[in-house]
């Protein structure tokens, strides 16, 4: 301050300064809220195309679509309910085996490991993420299917396929590809996401929070249930919906082990199909505008989908925000 | 150090200051019958590595009262950095003491061994005995649980859990006791009426803990370790992130839960440690340099380096 009242050049420029200055925090303004705009924009307009591209179907079909197991291009018979079966059959499998795991490993990162190992696992998570889904799609295909079909599957049919209800999730042929391969393959590809957002989530929890959960001789998990997960419910939810909403849309990877057969499954060791798996198979061979057009209708079913769940995810923070009191 | 506690303990010293040391030395050989030899001991070891008798000043601690934890040669290191250096001192039962002295000189270091607490962090290592009870706290073999119920601890800024102000309360009790509903709501409003807070959130224990101001949430931190039936607390600095009238009633439940409870409070404030301790400790360095009843510490510090502190010459 005493510096620019010392010299009088700086304060003649002063008043100019100040209108390139604002005119620039003007354009600034302008140009973010354009950005911003730009998604509503973006969301509205694929909505709307997935809408117009899909009338023909919806009008045809109704509501019978959702509930249709039929998938005949020959006859123009379309239903959806086989891929959308796969769909979330895949990503519950999916979700079932990487939340503990993640939740796991982002835990023993932040809170329990020795600290040379902490940047080892972190790197390793992060080079997970980084690998593109068509390489787990064949490694899915080529390794992981016959690996589980000669040494895995048998050994679970064998175990639990008679079960009355479990055993749903353990019974057909042991051929390596299907509904439950395409489950832990994803599981597998979403695991890494969910440990990043946790792992960051976790760690900007107060180290003095922490201390004083333990200074009233709090056990480790204790800590983590009552004061490190409601701290960060928001952080982890958010992670939950970032893998989900990877296990619903993934494509490539799927579409490679899921067996892309269009029955509901009679177990989920049978091959099935999910949404993305069936447009990505078939939109090339979509001939007739109705075929085309149950696709697209497809599409706007899981772009439905992935919007449920986020509404879900925040009645859920709704929910668990009112029980701690406002 | 050497030169400075010498200076300071040559004949010169104040007559009000022998007299009291005399008064102390006698009392404690009275308690030293009970407590066994160790402790005779003690002070010899002391004051050879300290290479000064400034260090006796921990036989104030015998005045009137018994000692409720004892601090025996402790060291601390953060790493390779030596935080605190041969540390004696005897926390006196149903008192307040107050440890005090510039940021950086160990005090909040010496609090965080008390419930070992800085076992969090690797790399903190305390060696040394503290001894409450017949027992040494540092022993490899203390139930960490079991010794946090007993030492209780207050930070520095408030840290409501992200629940209910009742089961703020709750949590830590839960930790320990089953108790049946009405119980748990009678543990509540006890602690909360120890802690002052009960008129002010009677009708909102459902409420968020965060939504209670800085005080409000301090003393609820207050009343959650008081919840849990603690005989010792410890309070890092409670008022340091707080407005002076939410301070003032810090300062005065602070000053009523001594008829209960043995308390060590961290301050930077020296109104602070003169208005609520019975005992002041002074930190520099890593060392206790003086540690005497509040009032003699303040009136008659009988070390060079206490004097310029509490005079304000630096710190």
């Amino acid at each position: 301050m005493s510096d620019m009242t010392a010299n009088p050049d700086e304060q003649r420029l002063a008043p100019e300064r100040r209108a390139v200055g604002a005119l620039g925090d003007r354009i600034f303004h302008g140009v973010t809220a354009a950005s911003a705009l730009l998604v509503l924009a973006l969301i509205a307009g694929i909505a709307v195309s997935l809408v117009i591209g899909a009338w023909p179907a919806l009008a045809k079909f109704g509501f019978g679509f959702l509930t249709s197991s039929q998938w005949n291009p020959v006859t123009d018979d379309f239903g959806a309910l086989v891929a959308i079966f796969g769909t979330l059959v895949s990503s519950a499998l999916a979700m079932a085996i990487a939340v503990p795991v993640s939740f796991g490993i982002a835990l023993f990162v932040t809170e329990l490991s020795p600290v040379w190992l902490r940047r080892p696992i972190s790197t390793a998570i992060e080079l997970l993420a980084a690998i593109p889904s068509i390489i787990y799609g064949m490694w899915g295909l080529f390794v992981f299917a016959p690996f589980l079909s000669d040494n895995v599957q048998p050994w679970l049919n064998d175990a639990f396929g008679d079960l009355p209800i479990l055993g749903y999730l353990f019974s057909g042929p042991p051929i390596g590809i299907g509904v439950f391969t395409a489950g832990l393959v994803l599981a597998i590809m979403v695991i890494p996401f969910i440990t990043a957002v946790m792992r960051d989530t976790f760690e900007v929890v107060p180290p003095v929070l922490k201390e004083s959960s333990y200074a009233l001789g709090a056990t480790t998990w204790e800590v983590v249930r009552s004061v490190i997960l409601p701290y960060t419910k928001t952080g982890v939810i958010g992670g939950i919906m970032l893998g989900l909403g990877r296990a619903l849309g993934e494509t490539m990877a799927v579409t490679f082990v899921i067996g892309n057969a269009h029955n509901i499954p009679n177990g989920l060791f049978y091959p099935g199909n999910s949404i993305a798996a069936t447009l990505a198979n078939e939109f090339t061979e979509a001939s007739g505008g109705m075929y085309t057009s149950a696709l697209i209708a497809l599409g706007l079913v899981l772009f439905v989908i992935t919007l449920i769940v986020l509404v879900l995810a925040r009645l859920l923070l709704l929910q668990l925000s009112n029980q701690e009191g406002r | 150090m050497a030169s400075s506690s010498t200076d300071s303990l040559s004949p010169g010293t104040t007559p009000s200051v022998a007299a009291r040391n005399t008064y102390g030395e006698t009392e404690r050989s009275a308690q030293e019958t009970s407590r066994g030899s160790a402790r005779s001991d003690a002070p010899a070891a002391k004051s050879e590595a300290l290479s000064g008798p400034a260090q006796q000043t921990t036989g104030v601690v015998a005045k009137n009262n018994p000692c409720k934890v004892a601090v025996r040669d402790l060291n601390f290191h953060y790493g390779d950095f030596h935080a605190l250096k041969n540390i004696n001192v005897d926390i006196v039962d149903n008192e307040v003491t107050a440890f005090i002295g510039p940021s950086g000189c160990g005090k909040s270091t010496l609090l965080r061994c008390f419930n070992r607490i800085f076992e969090l962090y690797p790399g903190h290592k305390a060696s040394g005995s503290i001894e409450m009870d017949g027992m040494n706290l540092l022993d490899r073999g203390v139930d960490l649980n079991v010794l946090r119920s007993k030492i209780g601890m207050v930070f520095q800024k408030p840290t409501p859990f992200p629940m209910s102000i009742y089961d703020n309360i709750a949590f830590g009790v839960r930790l320990y006791e089953k108790l049946k509903r009405h119980e748990m709501d009678e543990r509540v409003e006890w602690s909360l009426k120890k802690a002052a807070l009960w008129d002010e959130v009677k009708d909102k224990l459902r409420a968020n803990g965060s939504a209670l101001s800085g005080g409000q949430q301090q003393r609820l931190c207050i009343a959650r370790a008081v919840a849990v039936k603690p005989e010792v607390l410890l309070l890092d600095e409670p008022a340091s992130a707080l407005d002076p009238v939410a301070t003032l009633k810090i300062e005065e439940l602070v000053h009523e839960l001594r008829e209960d409870y043995t308390i060590v409070i961290v301050t930077h404030n020296m109104q602070q440690a003169a208005r609520v301790a019975g005992y002041t400790a002074f930190f520099h360095l890593g060392e206790v340099v003086e540690y005497a009843d509040t009032d003699s510490l303040f009136t008659n510090p009988r070390e060079k380096r206490t004097e310029d502190y509490i005079t304000g010459r630096y710190g």
